[in-house]
């Protein structure tokens, strides 16, 4: 656009005319494009591509509506400075629901919509290649290769003109309308007796409309949630969020891969007895602890016993460096007959991990208790080294889990909420709220 | 080529061999070539002012092939109007950039239109059959020549009727049959966007 040697004069694309009605001075911003302007003094809908400036209807407002953004007003949008030059007030049949509509133009780019409604805005871009509509599951609508679904049918009535437009609008002009949504994106076909008008277009924040087109007044407040509203979540959490599935899907694997190459290998084997009457500790004989530092498991087994309990206290100790590790365990088993028939309860056997044992020359001192009954009570210790250990996997995913499953639980929540202005929720419908 | 103004004596060029029709920039006769002679047919009364960007000389880029432009057509209708600008191709040949409402459409004529149907007897949705492809009719219009400037394939005198029908194709393609007094024409290409053409040389607009 710039650059060219002979710069010949620019040519003119905005023209003013006086209004044929009251006088005042029309601007027309898109000349050669607008077939109607509306005075904005006097809002006699005026035929712009007609020479005399044919009036084509005296405006009988009885309401009129300023629009937030003011005709005129030139802001960037998605990199491309766009020039407000009409707005439309326009409402479903019933009139129950009113929105705002902006025409904006450029003579390069040509033209684009921002529609409002409770505070939330959309950037459109009419579209010319006809989307696809097909009646499945849901009935959804493909464009450039992504599926949209159906989200409202209805009808969309001009109440209120003002500026220009590129083709003759009239208050009362009613077309039907179908939306299909891809949030951020809205797929949009509008349907007269002439002609199917497709459009697509993409949520935009209030703030960057604001900014854009410096709204000196505050933007409304979002209200609900909007049919192609983004599900607000911060970059951030979302990083989180991917980073979170990932840890887990590494943490299973790793916990597989090290269960399924665990080798549990047996170090020493007591046989030990209980005996009521001589209650001392007893020490194993020596046995080598391996490789690098890891768990060992002190399994023991009663399995004499019955209707008793045995608590087995037990230290290991490395003999070189005396270092010792306590631990206890408690095997309890009952069994019995009752009106229900034969119960039991408890284990004969149970297994006491002890964690971060480094290499070296062990031994254990053994003393155990028993519960009233027997006078002897034979069982066994197997220590083994290299057990796997769910517990900690348990815990590690539980918590990595719990941002993204909550995450996901607001997203349904946020999702239930925009579908509930829609008849063709893919949601179990809450019923009474049928206000359409 | 260039050709001297039997009118005012300005060069007039003819950048296209198939060009038949020129408007002098100069003095705004309308000449009709015949051979090397130019013949003088009246004189543009019109002046095209709509807030075109595109300008003759504007040079652009279709499927990486360069193209300038050497003559536009300003068609009117009762609901609007709209330009076709022929663009020329290096290698000679010459397709139709369409301009309408910020759309911009890139045609090239197609060679069998023995089998097109009537004019008369064409609805908004049949089923038209374009260079052997199928097309949906969108709507007809009765346009007629607003204007014109640069070097046009036919005589584009302003007044001149013609019937206009716009069909789609699957995806961006479009074709669209010109039923007139010199017969029919069918063209058929696809929307292009503004950015993808890579325009320079575009007109300088006031205030933007």
């Amino acid at each position: 656009m710039a650059g060219d040697a002979a710069a010949p004069r620019p040519a003119p694309v905005a023209k003013t005319f006086t209004c044929p009605s009251c006088g005042a001075a029309v601007v027309l911003r898109a000349a050669g494009h607008s077939l109607v302007v509306t005075c904005s003094a006097c809002h006699t809908l005026i035929d712009a591509a007609d020479e005399n400036y044919r009036i084509l209807a005296q405006y009988q407002a009885q309401k009129t509506f300023d629009p937030l953004i003011p005709l005129g007003q030139r802001g960037k949008v998605r990199g491309e400075i766009f020039e407000v030059i009409g707005y439309l007030r326009r409402s479903n049949a019933g009139q129950t629901v009113t929105w705002d509509e902006y025409l904006l133009f450029n003579p390069y780019q040509g033209f684009r919509w921002l529609h409002h409604y409770h505070g939330h805005w959309t950037y459109i871009l009419t579209v010319k290649s006809k989307p696809e509509v097909s009646a499945g599951r849901a009935v959804t609508a493909k464009y450039l290769g992504r599926s949209y679904r159906l989200f409202d049918s209805g009808q969309a009535r001009v109440a209120y003109v003002l500026g220009e437009f590129y083709w003759r609008v009239q208050v009362g002009d009613t077309v039907k309308t179908q939306d299909f949504v891809a949030p951020p994106q809205i797929l949009s076909m509008e349907k007269d007796s002439d002609e199917i008008v497709w459009s697509i277009g993409e949520y935009i924040e209030p703030e960057d409309v604001k900014a854009a087109f410096q709204v000196r007044v505050p933007m409304p407040v979002k209200i609900g949630v909007a049919p192609n509203q983004p599900w607000p979540v911060s970059p951030a959490a979302t990083q989180i969020f991917s980073r979170a599935w990932k840890f887990a899907v590494a943490l299973v694997l790793i916990q597989f891969w090290s269960v399924g190459t665990a080798q549990v290998r047996p170090l020493d084997l007591e046989s030990l007895v209980y005996q009521r009457s001589l209650p001392e500790a007893k020490v194993s004989r020596s046995f080598a602890v391996t490789g690098s530092t890891g768990n060992v498991g002190l399994a023991i087994q009663v399995p004499g016993l019955q209707n008793n309990w045995l608590d087995v206290e037990m230290e290991l100790i490395n003999e070189t460096t005396g270092v010792s590790f306590p631990v206890e365990k408690t095997i309890e088993y009952y069994s019995g007959v009752d009106s229900d028939g034969s119960w039991s309860e408890g284990s004969h056997d149970a297994r006491v991990i002890v964690p971060a044992v480094p290499p070296g020359s062990y031994h254990l001192a053994v003393e155990a208790t028993a519960g009233p009954g027997p006078l002897t009570l034979p069982y066994q210790i197997v220590v083994q080294r290299g057990v796997p250990v769910w517990s900690n996997f348990w815990i590690a995913l539980g918590l990595l889990l719990l941002f993204p499953l909550l995450m996901r639980w607001r997203q349904y929540a946020f999702e239930l909420t925009r579908w509930s202005e829609s008849d063709y929720s893919p949601y179990p419908q809450q019923q009474g709220s049928d206000d359409d | 080529m260039t050709i001297t103004c039997p009118g005012c004596g300005a060069p007039v060029p003819f950048q296209s061999a198939v060009s038949v029709f020129a408007t002098c920039a100069f003095c705004r006769s309308m000449l009709v070539r015949r051979d090397l002679n130019l013949e003088v047919i009246g004189k543009m009364a019109v002046v095209l002012d709509d807030p075109t960007p595109l300008q003759l000389q504007t040079h652009g880029r279709f499927d990486n092939k360069p193209f300038a432009l050497i003559g536009r057509l300003r068609l009117a209708w009762t609901d609007g109007s709209w330009n076709e600008w022929c663009a020329l191709f290096v290698d000679g040949r010459y397709g139709w950039l369409a301009e309408a409402q910020g759309f911009y459409m890139m045609s090239f004529a197609t060679t069998d239109t023995a089998t097109l149907p009537d004019a008369a007897t064409i609805q908004p949705g049949m089923t038209v059959r374009i260079g052997g492809r199928s097309y949906s009719v969108d709507d007809i219009k009765r346009p007629t020549c607003a204007g014109s400037e640069g070097e046009l394939p036919f005589p584009a005198l302003v007044g001149r009727q013609s019937v206009s029908i716009d069909c789609s194709g699957p995806g961006e393609t479009f074709a669209s049959l010109d039923y007139s007094e010199d017969g029919v024409q069918a063209y058929a290409g696809r929307y292009v966007d503004f950015a993808d053409l890579k325009l320079s040389n575009l007109r300088k607009l006031d205030g933007w």
